[in-house]
């Protein structure tokens, strides 16, 4: 097994991107460290627009996490409404 | 938030391809041999550049105003800690060392990136890398201002900050950076762009830019650790472009895998000896500790490459040979390291110190059955010297590896034998590094010579409060304006 992981400043914006991404991956972890948050996640993690939305209230855009998006480990898909982190390549 | 979303009438893939790429043209009038030679010069064959779909990527119009919404917060925080006098708030004066060395060593890499990625760009001459290397050069533009920036108010109180250009192209400790940019400057496009890749974004960004801005954070200098952080955001998007490059590069063409595989094998190494500097700004240099300079490298360089690599398996991409050595001496580095700069302390453009008896121990807690035996006696014998008024630096300059251009230490067997072998008065501090420079000799000599002959009598390039940190004016002064005049 390998874990992928992805990590954000951690400030209000990137809040519900991280709660999303929590609510929608039930093996995924959360770690803060000072200004940083760390998820990480067995094999794959997806982060999904609909989610988000929800959590904020208003329409989001999924590009809108790369002003908070510090960093990641594993491939990425994306598409308009969601995107996967995972080693299957 | 400034963003307001409206519902896209093209999805991501296509405004990509009809804002970046669908503007290009093919040329009419003359061969593209003759336009873009150098895209040639390195003997990568590359068939379609089309077929080459980097994630992450945006069009202009989104990076725009991506990258001003991201500067707006940024600056935000940078005024707020100058207003607020931040610099009274860190951890304690020694931490601005660490920010000291990082302003000193890699904003100047960022510049030449910037400069090399701005000629890339041009020399490739296709869209599909044309608009994200571009990107790239204004990014690496923007990282060098942020991190200037958000550190100059600290300039306006501490030593150590004001020349920095000229030491990082004067100063025999700053020639490990310098001989990096230099390098990465002067290889064909397709070399840095996957030096880059591999090297700066996949070793040296994720452990520079991740924890040890989060310990900048923790030490109090959030106007740092939040440009740090948002070049990062940047980086994240040069980091999953440059891996699906590699791989494009490697699937566009059989002949392509033995060349790229020389460069990774000597980027990686050649990227693993310039974080010999974050090791210590980790282990050494901040005063409240998070992590270990060991947690990081794993958690953020060793264990995601080598997934990379498991999954590159396929293609015929192997880690280097060096690999193996470079993770093993992580236990040792920022030790090792620490030491050999305490020994010329009296020529560095920065204080170094005898770690506090609490810190030896957080070290020893950190690096179980190593730090005790190797490195605490010498620590402890320096705390010594010091506490009886013994200046253990000596103001010459040590004997610097003819590749990597960081002290020859003289610790390992490969050390050894590549010192055994040495000739013409050269050093190196590994057999890899001794690889490297015979693979391009020339241009190695050059770059050595170069900086040897570049370098001013140490005095002349520095101000006079160097060496040791104890009894320095940056620990007198902020012990002053802490109000504690009385221990000072």
């Amino acid at each position: 097994m390998s874990n992928v992981f992805i990590a954000f400043q951690a400030n209000e914006e990137s809040r519900p991107v991280v709660d999303a991404i929590l609510a929608d991956n039930p093996q995924a972890t959360a770690v803060y460290s000072p200004g940083l948050v760390k998820i990480d996640a067995p094999n794959s993690l997806v982060i999904k627009r609909e989610t988000i939305e929800e959590q904020l209230g208003q329409r989001y855009d999924l590009q809108q996490m790369q002003v908070n998006l510090i960093t990641l480990s594993g491939y990425i898909d994306e598409d308009d409404d969601q995107f996967t982190l995972s080693w299957n390549h | 938030m400034d963003n307001t979303v409206t519902h896209p009438t093209m999805s991501q893939a296509q405004r990509m391809s009809a804002m970046t790429t669908d503007l290009s043209w093919p040329l009419s009038h003359q061969s593209s041999q003759d336009v873009f030679p150098a895209a040639l010069s390195e003997g990568i064959q590359v068939h379609n550049w089309a077929a080459w779909q980097a994630p992450l990527q945006q069009t202009v119009e989104a990076y725009w105003r991506m990258q001003g919404e991201k500067d707006k917060r940024l600056y935000a925080i940078t005024d707020a800690f100058a207003q607020n006098n931040g610099q009274l708030g860190v951890s304690d004066a020694r931490y601005v060392n660490a920010i000291k060395l990082l302003l000193q060593a890699f904003p100047p890499i960022e510049y030449s990136a910037h400069r090399a990625y701005a000629r890339v760009s041009r020399q490739l001459g296709q869209a599909h890398v044309q608009t994200p290397t571009m990107m790239m050069a204004l990014d690496h533009l923007r990282h060098q201002q942020i991190e200037t920036h958000a550190l100059s108010h600290f300039n306006k109180y501490f030593n150590g900050m004001h020349s920095f250009p000229a030491w990082f192209d004067q100063h025999w400790f700053l020639a490990v950076a310098k001989s990096y940019a230099d390098d990465l400057m002067s290889a064909g496009p397709c070399e840095f762009l996957v030096a880059m890749a591999m090297g700066y974004n996949q070793i040296i960004s994720p452990v520079l830019h991740v924890p040890f801005m989060s310990a900048a954070a923790d030490n109090g200098d959030m106007s740092t650790a939040t440009a740090g952080f948002s070049a990062q955001t940047d980086k994240v998007r040069h980091q999953v472009s440059g891996l699906s490059l590699v791989e494009f590069l490697v699937r566009q063409d059989a002949a392509n895998l033995p060349v790229v595989q020389a460069w990774i094998d000597k980027w990686l190494w050649r990227s693993v000896r310039l974080t010999s500097l974050v090791a210590i700004m980790q282990d050494y240099m901040l005063p409240t500790r998070t992590q270990s300079w060991l947690h990081s490298w794993t958690t953020y360089v060793q264990k995601p490459l080598e997934q990379v690599f498991t999954t590159w398996a396929p293609l015929g991409l192997k880690l280097p040979a060096s690999w193996s050595q470079a993770s093993e001496q992580q236990t040792h580095v920022s030790h090792q390291t620490w030491l050999r700069l305490c020994r010329y302390s009296g020529s560095l453009p920065l204080h170094v110190w005898a770690p506090h008896p609490d810190e030896l121990d957080w070290l020893s807690h950190q690096y179980p059955g190593t730090f005790d035996i190797l490195y605490r006696p010498h620590l402890q014998g320096l705390a010594h010297q010091i506490a009886h008024g013994q200046r253990p630096g000596a103001e010459t300059a040590p004997v610097l590896c003819g590749t990597c251009q960081l002290p020859v230490i003289g610790t390992n067997r490969s050390e050894a034998q590549a010192q055994a072998k040495s000739h013409q008065g050269r050093y190196f501090c590994s057999l890899h590094c001794q690889h490297i420079f015979n693979l391009e000799p020339e241009k190695h000599r050059a770059q050595s010579h170069w900086n040897t002959q570049s370098w001013n009598p140490i005095p002349h390039l520095l101000d006079a409060d160097v060496g040791l940190f104890p009894g320095s004016e940056d620990e007198t002064n902020f012990k002053e304006w802490n109000g504690d005049v009385q221990q000072a």
